[in-house]
């Protein structure tokens, strides 16, 4: 084969293999939205669910995930960010900055199940907050701090030292040049952290199974007792009899729909915040 | 720094150049001086051919100076040397000159032997000519102190031009027929004294040269015998020289 | 001539560096002192030296003393913040923060605020500065910046809209704007075209009558043709400090001579 064709070839092999993977996502997404899409309707999304979950919407799930997103989101922004804002800017031991780093790096690799275990033990019992919100919310902030650490580190480590020179010169101190430089200048970084981070926390099924997600409820989502969109997927799709094939898709849709919308989201808002800092 | 190599080639023809305009001073001044003292002008064509190689070298050597300031930029012992170069080619085209205007003079002069005795035109060429040479090796040797002396010895060339002056005068005075041939005795004196002015004049440039220190005219003129001198710039002290901010 | 500067014996150490050695200086006051030698010899460190920028780099220990108004700036109670302010820096690249060009210089002294007398220790107290005045001293400062004329209709636009030179110009400004007393140039024409070098070196003159300044620069003649007096690296050690005339005529150190007319690397 001469050169011509070899590169021909490869060229052709590694095309097969991207459409190869679109493909499989389109066929996910596809298969899921021609399920499910019947389903979808005001009542779904607004009803409660009956007949042992059969019947009815799935309007408490939607709000339970909604909550727990607010509740991470409050919980493990604050926490992340500082984090790494303290780790980049001010920490000047570089040999405790490595530790911190692989500690940082390993624990994103903890399979969910394991958290969800954690926040049983030390949530929900060791320190007495029961099953329920806050202690799936704490969990899941575990779960997806590490994440929030990582991208916020990385945004902050792009900002470029002139800047941070420029403001120390005109005698503004470390905070004063985080807070008006530096962060804003990261902001776009940070915040598609977060964004995935919270998208993220939103699908997860296993640390919410450990410390509070209910089979089903009639009324809205409670401090001891509430709904998740993931968890509410497994059980009507293995655990509930007779639950129709389009329910089932439907909220499976509708949960992809919610994630999928927020990662859009934090696509094009990068892009925007891009555009504004351009050099 | 390719730059750099071009400058040190440049300031090395510079110095060849100058050196040679000198030597060529010198040999016009030699000539010219033989051919009154000796009447024997058959150098004469040979003065005038000088005279006009010296004044071609000034041209290539002036342009040379204002392109090396232009595109090198030389700064401290550099740009002294670049002046000093500037400056004495003046000197010495106005030493060439005086050369061939000597021999010109020749033509004029006649067979009044006894003024050649009283008139110490050998004498003061001999010295005239010793000065053109110091002058130039004070040049290529880079030599302060030669430099210096010179204006010692010009004091007495002056001296020999006011003897010469008033000797003539009387001369002519006792008899008018002899007064074109003295005029041009004195003409000839006088050319002397300026090609050892001009000397001097190289000899102050050298002297800046080295020493970055410029006389003042003043002192050129000795007084009670001391040799003029220019201060020497201060040893410095403690690991790093200061210079004294000037009233500005 | 007052000296605004004092440094005595300054020693900078990275690691196992020693960068500067036993460094000591008189800087005069309202003139402007340049600061020449090869790559590597330590001016950058020097200057940084004057405001403490170099407290923000790790594994820096500086030693010695740099007095200002009779005040050394390395004094444990002196107030770094303070220093900063007293002392402005302009950089090698210009940096001006991604906002607009009015933002740029009213940054700082909405920070630090008007000063509004003295407290009971002696220091300076600050309180808020207004809208109006805080206009009209990003006026005042771009036009001392001699920029004025190019962005007075557009203050509000970002600041990256501007070319090399007038970046630079800009980030003049911002250091004016909070009336330092002495303002340090680091190579500050060294990323500029030679129409924008020109237009600095004539602010830098101007600049002269009301602020002492201290500029390193990698460009010689740009020293020769700025600044009042001038001073020599080499490896560290400080070689020769004069009139600059005086240098550039007959400097009184052969390793003086060397470097400027180019014949050492």
């Amino acid at each position: 084969m001469n050169r011509r064709q070899k590169e021909l070839f490869y060229f052709f092999l590694f095309r097969v293999c991207a459409l190869t993977v679109a493909g499989f996502l389109v066929i996910l997404v596809g298969y899921i939205l021609i399920n499910g899409i019947g389903a979808i309707n005001w009542a779904f999304l607004t009803e409660y669910p009956r007949k042992n979950n059969t019947a009815g919407g799935i309007f408490p799930a939607i709000l339970g995930t909604l909550y727990l997103m607010a509740l991470v989101t409050l919980i493990a922004v604050p926490l992340g960010v500082f984090t790494a804002v303290y780790v980049t800017e001010y920490q000047r031991d570089s040999w405790w900055k490595s530790l911190l780093r692989i500690v940082i790096h390993n624990l994103a690799g903890v399979p969910s199940i394991v958290y969800g275990l954690l926040g049983l033990g030390l949530f929900v019992f060791a320190l007495g907050m029961g099953f329920g919100l806050v202690a799936s919310a704490l969990t899941l902030s575990l779960l997806v701090l590490p994440l929030i650490i990582t991208a916020s580190r990385e945004a902050l480590h792009a900002v470029p030292q002139s800047l941070r020179e420029a403001s120390f010169a005109l005698g503004a101190t470390k905070w004063q040049t985080v807070r008006h430089h530096v962060l804003p200048y990261a902001m776009p970084g940070v915040l598609t952290g977060i964004i995935l981070s919270v998208s993220r926390a939103a699908g997860e099924t296993a640390p919410i199974l450990l410390t509070g997600v209910v089979y089903t409820m009639v009324g809205p989502p409670r401090l001891d007792a509430f709904m998740a969109l993931p968890y509410h997927l497994f059980t009507i799709a293995t655990q509930t009899a007779n639950a129709p094939q389009q329910v089932q898709y439907g909220t499976a849709l509708v949960l992809l729909i919610m994630v999928v919308g927020i990662n859009l989201g934090a696509i094009i808002m990068r892009n925007r915040y891009r555009e504004k800092y351009k050099w | 720094m390719t730059s750099r190599i071009v400058f040190q080639q440049e300031m090395e023809e510079l110095n060849e150049e100058v050196t040679q305009m000198a030597n060529l001073a010198r040999e016009a001044i030699v000539d010219a001086v033989e051919c009154i003292v000796e009447r024997d002008c058959s150098r004469r064509p040979e003065v005038e051919r000088l005279d006009r190689e010296i004044y071609r070298l000034e041209q290539v050597i002036e342009k040379r100076c204002l392109d090396v300031i232009a595109l090198h930029t030389p700064v401290a012992s550099d740009l002294r040397t670049v002046s000093t170069c500037l400056k004495i080619i003046t000197d010495l085209n106005r030493i060439g000159r005086y050369a061939s205007d000597i021999v010109e003079v020749y033509d004029h002069l006649d067979s009044f032997s006894d003024f050649r005795n009283d008139v110490n035109i050998s004498y003061m060429g001999e010295l005239v000519v010793a000065m053109v040479a110091d002058a130039t090796r004070s040049f290529t040797d880079r030599d302060a102190e030669l430099a210096r002396e010179l204006f010692e010895r010009d004091d007495e060339v002056d001296r020999l031009y006011e003897v010469n002056f008033r000797t003539v005068l009387t001369y002519m005075m006792e008899d008018p027929r002899r007064i074109t041939v003295g005029t041009n005795w004195i003409l000839v004196s006088r050319y002397l004294e300026r090609i050892a002015d001009h000397s001097c004049n190289i000899g102050e440039r050298v002297v800046y040269m080295v020493t970055a220190e410029r006389m003042d005219p003043k002192d050129r003129k000795h007084k009670n015998g001391h040799l003029p001198k220019a201060t020497e710039a201060q040893p410095p002290q403690g690991g790093y020289a200061t210079h004294d901010l000037e009233d500005k | 001539m007052t000296t605004k500067i004092s440094i005595k014996d300054l020693n900078v150490r990275f690691d196992n560096n020693h960068a500067l050695k036993n460094v000591s200086i008189d800087i005069p006051e309202k003139e402007i002192t340049a600061i020449i030698g090869p790559s590597g010899c330590g001016k950058s460190t020097f200057i940084r030296c004057i405001n403490r920028m170099n407290d923000i780099i790790p594994n820096c220990r500086v030693e010695g003393k740099v007095i200002v108004d009779g005040k050394d700036l390395y004094d444990r109670d002196m107030d770094v913040v303070e220093v900063r302010r007293r002392i402005g820096m302009v950089f090698q690249k210009p940096n001006p923060f991604p906002k607009s060009i009015h933002e740029n210089v009213a940054f700082a002294p909405r920070l630090h605020g008007m000063e509004d007398g003295v407290d009971e220790k002696g220091r300076a107290k600050h309180r808020k500065i207004s809208k109006g005045e805080l206009d009209s001293l990003v006026e005042w400062s771009i036009r001392r910046a001699a920029l004025w004329d190019e962005v007075q209709d557009r203050m509000k636009k970002s600041a990256y809209e501007l070319s090399g030179g007038q970046q630079q110009r800009l980030c003049i400004a911002r250091a004016l704007a909070v009336k330092p007393e002495i303002v340090l140039f680091d190579e500050p024409c060294s990323a500029l075209d030679p129409i924008a070098t020109a237009k600095i070196e004539d602010l830098l003159v101007d600049l002269k009558k009301d602020y002492t300044v201290v500029i390193v620069t990698h460009n010689m003649q740009q020293a020769a043709r700025v600044a009042d007096r001038t001073a020599y690296f080499y490896l560290g050690e400080l070689i020769e400090f004069g009139d600059t005339e005086q240098m550039f005529e007959k400097p009184a150190q052969k390793l003086t001579e060397q470097y400027i007319t180019g014949r050492m690397g």
